[in-house]
């Protein structure tokens, strides 16, 4: 006979624990409310992230080890944290105020309001407070990856931004995306989730919430299976979900909550990575992941920044070249400069649940999309190259010489081969009217339900274009406030 | 070997090392690792070779329950789509065979992105997968860079 669940009563339950969740947790135990906070992954300390590989630690903190497959073509490789303190532990600590006019954009679309810059201008001011945020500057003679796309930017009039990053005494490990060894990034594990654990919240690691069950009308109970396999039933006055732009949409599926559109449409940016080599040493093993993005093309949603070099991930960049490349490129790193085109695009991600467990992710690709693709290429090639690069190591094996040979294999570069990763989704149910496509209303209500409030990346009415961080805790500290600020049922 | 990750205490449970030791029979059984000698230099060495193999299997341990699965079949069908693409066994093909065998494995469907995508994660895993010999220094209590402009503090 199967073991009986364990019920637990709480008052106010947090699913997830990454920058949604994690500001919900901590604004309710301010509050009194004494929030769980149920995470899927594990709780991994500073220590143990130092201690270990990075290799180890893309294992234990990303969701399938940083291998969700997003199907189309081509594949897109999706990568999330799955630890306490969710995405904020394996991300570039970057932090940016959402644009005024994406606000307004938004607002207009969605018909919600309440979300605009003065609205969530306190709410960014206080995570700016409480995260450290710093515009990230040069330390010579490290970060010369990131000051040479300033001296390529420069040299052709483009405009650039200082990087605005959630750290405090950064030691420029190189480590970011794979967790800070030295505890200088500022994320949720280390800043909401202690202060909310000191205000009375409670943190359960590993525990997976496989439903949120309900009679129609209100939530009645949210069903989870702890590390031990053990499984046990909660039974809270109020739920925040915040398990992801992908984890949310699926946990609604699988509870029969507006099962068909949830996840149907999740915006995603793309990221295509660019190996450059200079004549002169760059040593971009010695840096924080970027201190300068290329901001030129920002309207059109296309960011140009350094990224994470290491042995691995350059090897891995060049599994598909020959070996000679591959050798040769090894030998010469510290002349070697990564880069990462990042594009908003306009096609969407679907996300579905599967029966078995894990999601069956598709995406949606457009010609537009494509072209942009290119043309991000076509200009990281241009800035690159003014830096000073005498080597690019583009899509399709291709090595390029100079921006004439670019210029020419750029328009016959098909993106439907390229190696294309994606660590932003968002909007999978998205917060707006329901005759303008809505999931949610400006509380993070799913319509025709009470006693779940959605409160992560999937309520964002659409793509940010730059790192999401701080739009998501901002939306979320506003979600929560409005929920307190309601008279509480008896 | 010190740098070498232990596979079997990451695994938090039964059922994960289950997994882990599914993983890392079908990947034995697809004879990727005498590809990965051929196509990636820095894996000819027997350590590198041993994370390499340690971090794919690891990773496709790692996924849900589907696609591990897929993984597993997929894996064990290599030898077979080898022999068919080439006329040669795996096992005792020559380096230029192999190298062109798995070119050509490569550009299959659904197989090619198998063999894709375990041969990137044999390349971060064989050059990521070394523990730090020097502890990492805790985070400064300075903040030596400049705060915004308009920071609130």
């Amino acid at each position: 006979m199967a073991e009986r669940p364990a019920v637990i009563d709480c008052d106010a339950l947090v699913i997830g624990s990454g920058a949604g969740g994690a500001v919900a947790a901590l604004e309710l135990a301010r509050a009194g409310r004494r929030p769980i906070v149920l995470e899927e992954g594990p709780e991994v300390s500073v220590a143990d992230i130092a201690d270990a590989s990075p290799a180890e630690n893309m294992r234990r903190l990303y969701r399938n080890a940083g291998l969700s497959p997003i199907h189309g073509r081509p594949t897109i490789a999706f990568g999330e944290g799955r630890c306490v303190g969710g995405t904020t532990v394996v991300n570039g600590g970057l932090l940016w105020h959402p644009p005024a006019d994406l606000l307004d954009r938004w607002a207009l679309r969605s018909g919600v309001d309440g979300y605009r810059a003065e609205d969530l201008d306190a709410h960014l001011r206080d995570v700016t407070r409480r995260l450290s945020v710093i515009t990230h500057t040069e330390r010579p003679p490290a970060n010369r990856d990131s000051r040479l796309l300033a001296v390529g930017a420069d040299a052709l009039g483009w405009r650039r931004q200082d990087a605005r990053r959630a750290v405090r005494g950064c030691r420029h490990s190189n480590r970011c995306a794979t967790g800070c060894p030295t505890g200088a990034k500022q994320s949720m594990a280390l800043t909401y989730l202690p202060q909310a654990r000191r205000r009375g919240a409670r943190v359960d690691a590993g525990t997976r919430v496989v439903r949120i069950a309900h009679d129609g009308r209100t939530v009645t109970a949210v069903h989870a299976v702890g590390p031990d396999g053990r499984r046990t039933t909660y039974r809270p006055n109020v739920v925040f979900l915040a398990a992801g732009a992908l984890g949310t949409p699926a946990l609604l599926q699988r509870s029969g909550i507006h099962a068909r559109r949830a996840g149907r449409h999740t915006a995603i940016h793309v990221n295509l990575r660019v190996n450059a080599r200079f004549a002169d040493p760059v040593a971009a093993r010695d840096g924080t992941i970027f201190t300068t993005q290329l901001h030129e093309f920002a309207d059109l949603g296309i960011l140009v920044m350094p990224a994470n070099l290491t042995p691995g991930t350059l090897a891995a960049s060049l599994a598909g070249h020959a070996p000679r490349v591959l050798e040769r490129l090894l030998a010469d790193i510290d002349h070697v400069g990564t880069y990462t085109v990042q594009v908003r695009v306009s096609g969407s991600v679907r996300v579905t649940a599967l029966p078995a467990g894990g999601l069956l992710l598709r995406h949606h690709l457009r010609a537009s999309d494509r072209e942009l693709l290119r043309f991000g290429l076509r200009q990281a090639a241009r800035v690159l190259f003014a830096a000073g690069a005498v080597e690019l190591y583009a899509p399709e094996r291709r090595v390029l010489r100079s921006v004439e040979e670019a210029e020419a294999f750029v328009p016959r570069a098909d993106p439907r081969r390229w190696d294309l990763v994606s660590v932003h989704a968002m909007a999978s149910c998205p917060m707006g009217l329901p005759e303008r496509g809505g999931l949610c209303d400006g509380y993070g209500r799913p319509y025709g339900l009470r006693g779940l409030h959605l409160c992560d990346a999937s309520v964002l009415p659409g793509a940010t274009g730059v790192s999401p961080q701080g739009t998501i805790m901002a939306f979320a500290h506003e979600i929560t406030d409005r929920y307190l600020a309601l008279p509480r049922l008896p | 070997m010190s740098g070498a990750p232990d596979l079997g205490a990451l695994a938090r449970d039964r059922a994960d090392r289950r997994a882990l030791a599914r993983t890392t029979r079908a990947l034995r059984a697809s004879g990727l690792a005498r590809v990965w000698a051929v196509r990636y230099p820095p894996l000819r060495e027997p350590e590198a070779a041993a994370l390499a193999g340690g971090h794919v299997a690891g990773s496709l341990a790692a996924l849900a329950p589907p696609y591990r699965a897929a993984f597993g079949v997929l894996l064990r069908l290599v030898p077979a789509a080898f022999r068919l693409v080439t006329g040669r066994r795996l096992e005792v093909a020559s380096p230029e065979v192999l190298a062109a065998g798995a070119g050509r494995l490569e550009r299959l469907p659904v197989l090619g992105t198998v063999v894709r995508t375990t041969g990137t994660l044999a390349c971060y895993g064989a050059l990521d997968g070394v523990r730090p010999a020097v502890a990492a220094r805790a985070a400064g209590t300075e903040l030596p860079e400049r705060a915004w402009p308009n920071d609130p503090r």
